[in-house]
């Protein structure tokens, strides 16, 4: 068994991560910048090591520190969490020649979903759909001008290296192609020092469904269902749920056994999500492979809502060599569980990240609600990473009392001193066709004007609360645990 | 008639205050941040600024125009018509009293016009220098 | 409360120069400190230590509870006096906590004159008793001093003033209630042996301790009787027969582990206002005031910007904002105590004086402690405001502060001047503490003033008689006027003279007021009452 895990990342996952460890008897050791050193899973961990300055490129991305802090802290696994190093073979490779544990798929495996064309050829053989597309190996404009015809319109030119939508174009006839290319070749020469360009048929109106596996070192791969994640915002998820509600039972056991077998495939262990387009519904739809994400997502909490596991204590199982805790016919879906992402961003303008400090958060509780959540009352938000502050996870017998609950508990969320999207996510759950369940990906580009929060009038009460507030502010309502300068001020010498 | 709405605000310790509106009853939070105090009401956060705008905007009260404030000697004046300036920048130094008063701008503007010179004797009141 | 914005460049030229010079000042300041703190010397600390006591500094350390701040008296009374003799006038004073209470403790260093009091020891001992008084702090006297410096008894012992004030106090506290412990840990002898016989609570030490009215010498002289220190005053004597000590103490550690469980035994009434809120650090970088204030008196700078730099959050409510604004008033908060501000941005005139009266009263009809800020050249002179009556405005303002029963403090941030002196709670308006910056000046006028005063009564005279004052005469009057205007002017002429209770580094100026503050609520406030104010 593992004795002690460093966990390689901050907020909310590095909080759930320490409290796994602490369920199984494990040791945890948090990992901090200076931005964080007050930060909830700083002091949540057994210890915490210093990695660095604020900026991730030199304390949560930097490899050497991550290494030197396991090792000053005697550790013998490293979980990445997800984003910062959490997919990075490197990182992976250099917890391994240090002697450590890392909690997730071998470098081998990462490095073969790293890279889209070596992820779409291996999901080819193992007889998995994907999207037609091609990579010429001359990437002259001519000859991708014709590999364009092979492909047919409308299509996506993507670059070959990297993600995150940058340098993706959408061409819908062939008199728009030379353009795009060229500035696509451009852009993705300056994101990922790779000009080599892809080009796919673009998939009108998809749903974007995932499914979630873990794979053993003694040959066990199960899959645990669905998640639906079609609520995006510039490629970046905002809601998921499970069910999806476009799946059948039938198409869901395609999809279920495509994601495993891919994943022998890969030779994968630990978790891992096979994310696929869906194109239709029902038994008519289509589905195509789209990447492997080859690490715990963000929104793992609605299957293991919906599936009663717990996929991190799984995975610390797993990196230590046991076998899964489940087979497949053990695994069931009951009821439903939608998941929001609470940021700190102002929606109404832009949804610019926000910083600062939480001068009041108070978390929802009550029947299928789940706070996962890397702040607490008096955080700071500090300005360097992701503004992610909390996700909040709704669930109930069906998809109307998840929906219904979410908006509650958003609703009976307070969080003041930084600005979030919670109305604009209750706006969301709230509109018709999410209530409807007829989303696509989409959906945000479409109605997301719809829900920021228009000019309300301030409510009378507003300024009356605000008043009391400012005075009681003021008057100092009586503060018997203020301390006495005379003890405040310790070893003053004046 | 005129309709009354009836609503009535009890604070509850720590931020959290109970709402009844119209026999209605629900519950609000808030906090002070910075000089502003921010309110949660219905799901909605409000931001009640009451920083007034003199206090943001300076510290002098005047708002065009700079005057001495007492009998003083002018010994120095720093700025020419037309000059942008900051808020803070020393316009024009006098002297009473033995003492040197700076006179800064309250605010960042354009000089428009310098009514005095080195050497003038001035009176309370008199203006110095104009701002834009 | 509004949170006060900063203009100040932090990159002028100005600003360095100020820095730099401030940073001077501070750096001389610590230095007198430090020399002033090491007593008597090198080779008086041998002996003293020889004799298995331990230095003053060290007793402190011991005495009071782990942690505690202390809030010295006059670290540098007696500075450029007797030949530099006497360093911090052999006497450590000053406020620290001792078993959780606020103690004013008055401690002899036997390194320097053997402990002997000197006229400004008498003179800090007796403010030290002053602000247990004011503040209803119990007091704690460790003892070790020969007593009255002979050579100046003329100086020391007849006078209201005097060393019989000493015990005067001691027994006006003891009936008010405000104890009175002394640890005798050297000798104690003539008028010094009334300090431990005039306690409420006395603890000796064995060896080391001798209390009596005439030593060996004297009786010898006086009855011929030869007789040991020991056997004529040790602690056997008074712990066992005499009864004038209570407590006998093997050692030094010992007797204050003694005082300490003294102390812990005396009732306080401390009573901190409900309204406290959490301290916050000023949004505006304290550090900065050196930059801000500098050290050229001639150079009005913006008071907000320093108010800014020591008040909670720099949050300022100001008072009357736009009315006598060569006065600043208003509510702030200071390690969380509420507390009204006076603090000058220029001459007083009469709408200043007018104001600031006003806002006094205010803060005397709700118990809000005063912090004077002063940097104050006087009131304004000229017919127009002769005429205007300034000196019956001024004489309310006056009248304000000196019927004032709110705990009052005062810090000389830059000049203190005349009238304006009295007017901004000067050390004769009974501040609760008063305080100079290294930068500060204090003097009846400026000594330019002063010398064109001077000469234009001579030229007057002169011409009366059908003479007339050559430039080379009026040079020599003013030079020398200005020479003795500067000495006299300086913080440090005044600490040595305990007009004030100490220089402070701006930089501690908040942490000051806090303790002061915090203090003072060992006392009740008296309900306020004034005179007649002339309208």
């Amino acid at each position: 068994m593992l004795r002690r895990v460093l966990v390689a990342n901050r907020g909310e996952i590095a909080v759930r991560v320490i409290r796994a460890c602490r369920e199984l008897g494990i040791e945890s050791v948090a990992v901090y910048s200076d931005a964080d050193a007050g930060a909830l899973h700083t002091c949540l961990a057994d210890r915490a090591v210093r990695i660095g300055p604020a900026p991730a490129a030199e304390s949560y991305l930097s490899v050497p520190a991550l290494i030197a802090a396991a090792r000053e802290a005697g550790a013998d696994a490293v979980h990445p969490g997800y984003g910062f190093l959490s997919e990075s073979d490197a990182f992976a490779r250099a917890c391994l020649e240090a002697g450590l544990v890392f909690i997730g798929p071998p470098p081998e495996a990462l490095a073969g979903m790293g890279s889209k064309i070596a992820a779409r050829a291996l999901a080819e053989r193992a007889g998995v759909p994907i999207v037609p597309g091609l990579t010429p190996a001359d990437q002259s404009d001519a000859a991708l001008v014709a590999a364009a015809a092979q492909v047919g319109y409308p299509l996506l030119v993507k670059p070959s290296e990297g993600g995150g939508g940058i340098g993706m174009k959408v061409v819908r006839e062939a008199a728009d192609l030379r353009p795009a290319l060229t500035q696509a070749r451009r852009e993705a020469q300056a994101a990922f020092g790779d000009g080599t360009l892809y080009l796919e048929r673009l998939v009108e109106r998809p749903r974007h469904v995932e499914f979630q596996i873990i794979a053993d070192d003694h040959g066990h791969v199960v899959h645990l269902f669905e998640r639906e994640c079609s609520i995006q915002r510039r490629h970046q998820k905002v809601l998921e749920e499970t069910p999806s509600p476009a799946l059948t039972p039938a198409l869901r056991q395609r999809m279920g056994d495509a994601a495993v077998r891919l994943a022998r495939a890969a030779g994968y262990r630990n978790a891992g999500t096979v994310e696929f387009l869906l194109e239709g519904a029902g038994e008519d739809a289509r589905f195509y492979f789209l990447e492997m994400n080859a690490r715990l997502q963000v929104e793992h909490p609605i299957t293991e809502t919906v599936v009663g596991v717990d996929l991190v204590r799984a995975q610390l199982l797993v990196a230590a060599g046991a076998p899964l805790p489940w087979t497949q016919d053990e695994l069931r879906q009951r009821g439903h569980a939608i998941e929001v992402r609470v940021y700190a961003e102002d929606p109404a303008r832009g949804h610019l990240p926000q910083a600062g400090v939480l001068a009041l958060y108070r978390e929802p509780s009550g029947p299928g609600i789940r706070v996962d959540a890397g702040v607490v009352e008096g955080s700071t938000v500090p300005v360097h990473y992701d503004p992610l502050l909390a996700k909040l996870i709704a669930s109930g017998e069906t998809r109307e009392i998840a929906r219904r609950r979410a908006v509650a508990a958003l609703q009976d969320y307070p969080v003041l001193g930084v600005r979030t999207n919670l109305a604009f996510l209750a706006a969301l759950l709230s509109h018709d066709r999410v209530a409807r369940g007829d989303v696509d990906t989409t959906f945000l580009d479409e109605e997301g004007g719809t829900l920021l929060e228009g000019h309300h009038d301030m409510p009378p009460e507003v300024s009356t609360i605000a008043t009391l507030e400012g005075v009681s502010a003021l008057a100092g309502t009586a503060s018997p645990g203020v301390p006495d300068p005379w003890q405040a001020l310790r070893d003053v010498r004046v | 008639m005129s309709e009354t709405i009836a609503s009535r605000v009890t604070p509850l310790g720590r931020g959290r205050y109970a709402l009844e509106r119209n026999g209605r009853r629900t519950r609000a939070y808030a906090a002070r941040v910075g000089s502003a105090v921010w309110v949660f009401l219905d799901g909605r956060v409000h931001v009640v600024a009451n920083e007034p705008e003199a206090v943001a905007a300076g510290h002098a009260d005047a708002p065009g125009s700079l005057s001495a404030p007492m009998p003083a000697t002018v010994v120095a004046v720093d700025v020419v018509p037309g000059q942008a300036v900051a808020a803070g920048d020393t316009l024009v130094r006098l002297e009473a009293m033995k003492m040197e008063w700076p006179l800064a701008a309250p605010r960042a503007g354009v000089v428009r016009a310098v009514r005095c010179a080195i050497g003038d004797l001035v009176q309370p009141g008199e203006p110095l220098v104009e701002l834009e | 409360m509004d949170r006060l914005p900063s203009h100040v460049r932090l990159d002028s030229p100005e600003f360095t120069q100020n820095r730099d010079r401030m940073a001077r000042l501070v750096d001389e300041l610590r230095a007198r400190v430090a020399a002033a703190r090491l007593g008597g010397g090198e080779r008086q600390l041998e002996r003293h230590r020889a004799q298995g006591k331990l230095p003053v500094r060290e007793r402190l350390d011991r005495l009071l509870d782990p942690g505690s701040p202390f809030l010295e008296l006059s670290p540098l009374a007696a500075w450029g006096l007797y030949d530099d003799g006497a360093p911090g006038a052999g006497l450590v004073c000053g406020i620290g906590r001792i078993s959780g209470r606020e103690t004013v403790v008055v401690a002899n260093d036997a390194t320097v004159k053997g402990g002997t009091y000197f006229p400004i020891a008498v003179k800090k001992h007796l403010r030290a008793q002053q602000v247990a008084f004011d503040n209803r702090l119990p007091c704690l006297y460790l003892v070790d001093s020969g007593g009255a410096f002979l050579p100046l008894q003329a100086e020391v012992f007849p006078d209201r003033e005097h060393f019989g004030r000493i015990f005067f106090n001691q027994a006006r506290m003891s009936a008010a209630g405000i104890p009175q412990i002394a640890v005798v840990m050297g000798s104690c002898t003539a008028g010094g042996a009334y300090v431990p016989a005039m306690s409420d609570e006395t603890v000796i030490v064995k060896g080391t301790g001798t209390i009596f009215l005439g030593g060996p010498p004297l009786v010898k002289a006086a009855t011929g009787e030869d007789v040991t220190a020991e056997e004529l005053g040790g602690a056997d004597v008074h712990a066992r027969i005499s009864g004038v000590a209570d407590y006998l103490a093997d050692d030094d550690a010992h007797a204050l582990h003694l005082a300490r469980t003294i102390l812990s035994t005396v009732h306080t009434a401390k009573t901190l206002p409900a309204d406290r809120t959490e301290p916050e650090p000023p949004a505006h970088d304290p550090a900065d005031l050196y930059g801000i204030v500098g050290t050229d008196l001639r150079r009005q700078y913006e008071v907000r910007e320093v108010i800014a730099r020591i008040v909670d959050g720099s949050r300022f409510d100001e008072f009357k904002r736009a009315y006598g604004t060569t006065i600043v008033t208003g509510f702030a908060r200071l390690h969380g105590f509420l507390v009204g501000l006076v603090a000058n941005n220029g001459v007083l005139f009469s709408e200043s004086a007018l104001k600031a009266t006003h806002f006094i009263e205010l803060c005397n009809q709700r118990g809000v402690p005063l912090v004077f800020l002063q940097n104050v050249s006087g009131f304004m002179v000229g017919r127009q405001y002769e005429r205007g009556g300034i000196a019956k405005d001024g004489a309310k303002m006056v009248h304000a502060v000196a019927t004032s029963v709110v705990p009052k403090f005062t810090v000389v941030i830059g000049g203190s001047f005349g009238a304006g002196n009295y007017g901004m709670c000067g050390r004769a308006y009974d501040p609760r503490f008063l305080w100079m910056w290294p930068n500060a000046r204090i003097s009846v006028m400026g000594g330019e003033q002063a010398a064109g005063v001077l000469t234009t009564v001579k030229r007057e005279q002169l011409a009366r008689e059908g003479a007339a004052l050559t430039a080379e005469e009026e040079q020599r009057m003013r030079a020398p006027l200005l020479e003795q205007y500067e000495r006299e002017g300086s913080p440090y002429y005044s600490t040595a003279r305990l007009w004030d209770d100490g220089i402070l580094d701006p930089l501690s100026t908040r942490d000051a007021l806090a303790l002061g503050l915090s203090a003072a609520y060992n006392a009740p406030i008296p309900p306020p009452r004034v005179g007649v104010f002339r309208m």
